[in-house]
């Protein structure tokens, strides 16, 4: 599990507890088998290795369960033929079969009953007996099923996991201004005050992390400035203590905290003496008032805070401030559209009494919106976008499912065939037809299940490891199994056992019944069932080839956009983020600490140069604005949206970004009364077509702003589709309190952060600062979703590869053994083997070329789908649908030679004996 | 009349049982049995023969209280009865009988 586990917490794995209570019948007897697999557990835990006892208790778990299953089946099964429960030898379970023919035709109702008491357990037995197929069929299901189960755990964990601790969630709402822009805390004051239709309205800070000061250095953890109320809206439980009071809220109040559950078992172990010290949060000491109960969330986030602080900046009094998100409880009996109605009043009322900000400049009111709580995690105006990112990992799953459907049906096709006497004596003593597909159909379903249930372990191992690893071990996403993934998983592998199972089981439920039941062989005669198989595999190229070639187009496109020109030089640049929104900074303060740390820096022998941006290229942030040339009136159509950044004049120069025509700005113009801004290439030549821009005038807002140089045009983030229009600013006439420091390092790269470092804590030891970051891992970072796509495209198509090799392996062998005695009858009359061979290659390969055009088809629409989604994209590249259909040609190639060789090996006479 | 001996497993398994006296919990006997006997059985084979054994009325058990190592689950402290007793001593004598005036086979193979 994690790291977290120490000796204290070691208990076994959850899924596993719960699968092996599930295995024993109720009582003390279960009770103290569960006892004993725990302690045996602690003991392989401490004494060998986690791992160890894993496994060691999965193992030993799976001969328990076994033994119980197949008594209590196997009971099941006696009761019904009036014998007794089996208790005294319950590892052996007797053979009896469901009888053989029995009546005509009976009613649903006994058909389920005999379905579930006769076929199930007869199933079971059956696939019993011939464990190499069921592991075969197993494994593969699993393989084909865990994508599924992934994404539903994931989508889970995101979207439907209710709130943990949130007391009737039914009754929160989202609170939104705009579509879902954030809203101010004086404006959900106004809320909590006029609408009655809530009880209460709450709001926390958006994208506030807090920085951790202890004895080890300052660090950043996940916390959130939350209004007073905050735990009483969402109706969440203190663990020890107590939550905020309304007066803690106010400016001059005492400081204090609630601090998370793991926070606060890692800095004080869980110590109950806790109330009352304090911790040092943003360069503020703390007192602790309270620890929040353990997994207590965020709406927003399935991510555990680590410390909540009550709102008592000073800004948060300010209309204009609008940097929170908020949630409010409805009045027993109220209803979202009531709610809605009163904001409307509301909104008309802000508007009239706080035009400034409540009209934009162009006379457009704005209003609150209200949804249901689950809009805070998914955003009205992202769903669209999560939707097609869900939608996208949905196909990839099932077009994995897929492949592995098609396998398992060839395989049942396979062993339909091999059973067919059993069949044929079945109907010939008047089997129901229905009754026989009834019967195929449970072994199809128990063997998904199966299939699903060994997914479902396997992605509670890969997501609780990936989620280990890539988020830390104590703030993790909580992706457990819960009833939803599991009922999602079941209801797949029932799906799924159906799809595969039935097309097999109507065909072998049709035999030949003179032929079969004499054993006959088809000589010279197409096999009955080998259309369908080729139908199967079709499939399976295609649906490996589609996986191959998308994660294929999206890698290339990656390759190609790291390959144009950046337009600037990202070697050797480190940034680094200052933020002193926490500090007691003003604005002149805060000015010239930022002077200070360029100076001093800049004075540094390994450092060449150092700025100040406050958006770096490829971040995660953008500013933009609007402007428009002078003269022009400004409406929204004459407007241009534009990136926009505030910089120090060297940033030019250290970024390596040439300038065209004019000059950057220089220091004089920072203190000067002459506003003044750099722009680029494509800005200038949109604001003033064929004109130099240098000289000329345009204006943002309120303020007119002259254009002293033109930058050549850069790229400042992943393709987007177009070229991006940027200005920037001088920071001086323009000041943001949370800057990123960029320094380029003379020589050595490494020898320049722990100068950052010093310089920083010289100036100010708590001064919140973030890891620094290479600008080349930043520009690398950027294309982080695209690479995950296709990483996922490509292990979803490695793993189709592999099926639908396999899959064409079975099916050609199985039509040379259908054809040994063709092949032997040509032999003996003088045909060579050669030609033998290319007759059994040409039949694979024909397979294989239905399925490669219907894949490339298919992967080219596809593509179309996924360059609207990643601007890299192309989706006219040719190369990788060029190399996805080699290599599977290649691996078909292979699948099928194999067989076909063995044919030519063929004796006629042993092939003829039998005639 | 002929007399019905426990198998193999099960009497090792209540040997084991009456060798660990006041502490003989199922996983214990595994332990003894792989300690003593060199014998490794599964759990499934372990809590297979117990259940057997019970219902022949060779073993009984009874409930003991919970401990945190165990995750608050309680245990369950087996003992052999009187006819569990009896059964053993039988096919001890048994067995006894059978070895009886078997000395020189042994001595002659060892040669």
């Amino acid at each position: 599990m994690t790291a977290k586990e120490t000796n204290r917490t070691v208990r076994p794995p959850r899924l596993a507890q719960l699968f092996l209570r599930l295995s024993l019948p109720p009582g003390f007897r279960r009770e103290a088998i569960l006892g004993d697999f725990w302690e045996d557990y602690r003991y392989r835990w401490q004494s060998h290795s986690p791992w160890r006892a894993r496994t060691w208790y999965w193992r030993e778990l799976l001969a328990v369960s076994s033994r119980s299953w197949g008594a209590r089946l196997s009971g099941l099964v006696r009761r019904r033929r009036g014998g007794s429960a089996p208790v005294d030898s319950p590892g052996k379970a007797p053979g009896g079969r469901p009888p053989l023919g029995g009546g005509s035709k009976i009613s649903f109702a006994r058909l389920l009953w005999k379905t579930l008491t006769e076929d199930i357990p007869y199933a079971f037995r059956n696939l019993l007996r011939s464990p190499g197929f069921t592991a075969v069929a197993v494994l593969s299901l699993a393989l084909g099923m865990a994508p599924m189960t992934a994404i539903g755990s994931f989508v889970n964990a995101g979207f439907f996991r209710p709130l943990p601790h949130v007391e009737e969630q039914d009754r929160l709402v989202a609170i939104f201004r705009g579509v879902s822009a954030p809203v101010a805390w004086l404006d959900i004051q106004d809320v909590r005050q006029q609408v009655d239709a809530l009880e209460d309205a709450a709001a926390y800070g958006l994208g506030l992390d807090l920085n951790l000061t202890t004895e080890q250095g300052t660090r950043e953890i996940i916390g959130a400035e939350v209004s007073t109320n905050y735990f009483d809206v969402l109706g969440t439980p203190i663990a020890l203590g107590r939550a905020f009071t309304e007066s803690e809220g106010a400016p001059e109040a005492q400081p204090v905290t609630v601090i998370g559950h793991a926070l606060w078992q890692e800095l004080y172990a869980g110590d109950s003496q806790v109330l009352g010290r304090t911790i040092r949060l943003n360069g503020v000491d703390r007192t602790i008032i309270g620890v929040a109960a353990e997994g207590v969330l965020s709406p927003e986030q399935p991510i555990e805070y680590a410390a909540l602080i009550p709102i008592t900046q000073e800004r948060a009094q300010e209309r204009g401030w609008r940097g929170m998100a908020s949630f409010g409880r409805l009045r027993d009996g109220a209803n979202l559209e009531q709610v809605r109605t009163q904001l409307d009043v509301l909104s008309a009322r802000l508007r009239q009494e706080h035009p400034d900000y409540w009209i934009d400049e162009y006379g457009r009111g704005d209003q609150f919106a209200v949804y249901p709580i689950s809009a805070l995690r998914v955003k009205p105006n992202y769903r669209y976008q999560i939707m097609m990112m869900v939608g996208l990992t949905v196909l990839l799953g099932v077009l994995v499912l897929a492949t592995a459907c098609s396998n398992l049906a060839n395989l049942l096709l396979a062993r339909g065939s091999k059973r067919g006497t059993e069949i044929a004596v079945r109907l010939a003593m008047g089997a129901d037809r229905r009754t026989l597909v009834a019967m195929l159909l449970s072994e199809s379903v128990v063997l998904g299940c199966a299939g699903g249930g060994l997914g479902l372990l396997v992605t509670h191992w890969a997501t609780q490891a990936l989620a280990a690893g890539r988020i830390g071990p104590d703030y993790g996403i909580d992706l457990t199994v819960d009833w939803r993934v599991f009922s999602f998983t079941a209801f797949v592998s029932v799906f799924t056992g159906v799809l595969f199972g039935l097309i097999p089981a109507l065909q072998a439920s049709s035999p030949d019944l003179t032929s079969a039941l004499k054993g006959e062989r088809t000589v010279f005669r197409r096999t009955r069932g080998v259309g369908l198989r080729n139908l199967l595999v079709v499939t399976q190229v295609a649906a490996s080839l589609i996986l191959l070639v998308s994660a294929g187009v999206v890698l290339r496109g990656l390759q190609q956009a790291r390959s144009l020109d950046l337009g600037f030089e990202p070697e050797g640049v480190v940034a680094v983020q200052v933020d002193l929104r926490q500090g007691a900074y003003s604005a002149d303060q805060g000015e010239r600490l930022f002077a200070d740390l360029l100076t001093r820096l800049s004075a540094a022998p390994q450092v060449d140069a150092a700025g100040l941006t406050v958006s770096v290229p490829f971040g995660n942030s953008r500013w933009m604005a609007n402007v428009v040339p002078e003269g022009i009136e400004r409406t929204s159509e004459s407007e241009v949206l534009t990136d926009e950044s505030y910089v120090t004049p060297e940033y030019f120069e250290l970024m390596g970004m040439p300038i065209a025509q004019g000059q950057t700005f220089g220091p004089g113009d920072v203190e000067g009364d002459r506003e003044v801004a750099v722009i680029n290439e494509t800005l200038a030549e949109m604001l003033w077509p064929g004109k130099s821009a240098v000289g000329k005038r345009f204006y943002r807002r309120d303020r007119t702003i002259e254009v002293v140089g033109v930058v050549r045009d850069a790229r400042y983030g992943p393709p987007r589709g177009e070229q991006i229009r940027h200005i920037w600013l001088p920071f001086g006439q323009w000041y943001h309190e949370s800057m990123f420091l960029m320094v380029k390092a003379r020589g050595d790269i490494g020898a320049v952060v722990p100068i950052i470092r010093q310089v920083v804590s010289e100036l100010d030891p708590e001064l919140p600062m973030l890891e620094p970051r290479l600008m080349t891992t930043v520009i690398n970072e950027s294309s982080g979703d695209a690479r995950i796509i296709s990483a996922l495209m490509a292990g979803a198509g490695l793993v189709a590869l592999f099926l639908a090799v396999t899959g064409l392996y079975g099916v050609v062998s199985f039509i040379v053994s259908q054809r040994t005695h063709e092949v032997g009858v040509r032999v003996a009359l003088g045909a060579d083997r050669g030609k033998v061979v290319r007759m059994i290659l040409l039949q694979g390969l024909r397979m294989t070329a239905v399925g490669i055009a219907v894949g490339l088809l298919a992967a080219f629409g596809l593509a179309h789908l996924l360059a609207a989604m990643i601007a890299a994209v192309n989706p006219l590249d040719p190369v990788a649908p060029l190399a996805g259909a080699a290599i599977l040609l290649g691996a078909a190639l292979l699948a099928t030679l194999i067989p076909a060789l063995r044919a030519s090996r063929v004796d006629p006479m042993v092939a003829l004996r039998h005639e | 009349m002929t007399k019905q001996y426990p198998g193999e497993l099960e009497q090792m398994v209540l040997l084991a049982a009456l060798q660990l006296r006041e502490s003989a919990y199922a996983p214990d006997i595994g332990r003894e049995l792989e300690k003593s006997a060199s014998r490794r059985v599964s759990r499934g084979a372990l809590y297979a023969t117990l259940d057997r054994l019970e219902h022949k009325g060779f073993l009984r058990w009874e409930i003991e209280a919970a401990t945190s190592e165990r995750g608050g689950h309680r245990k369950r402290l087996f003992s052999v009865t009187a006819t569990g007793l009896e059964v053993l001593k039988a096919s001890r004598v048994a067995l006894e009988n059978l070895w009886n005036g078997l000395d020189d086979v042994f001595v002659e193979s060892r040669r």
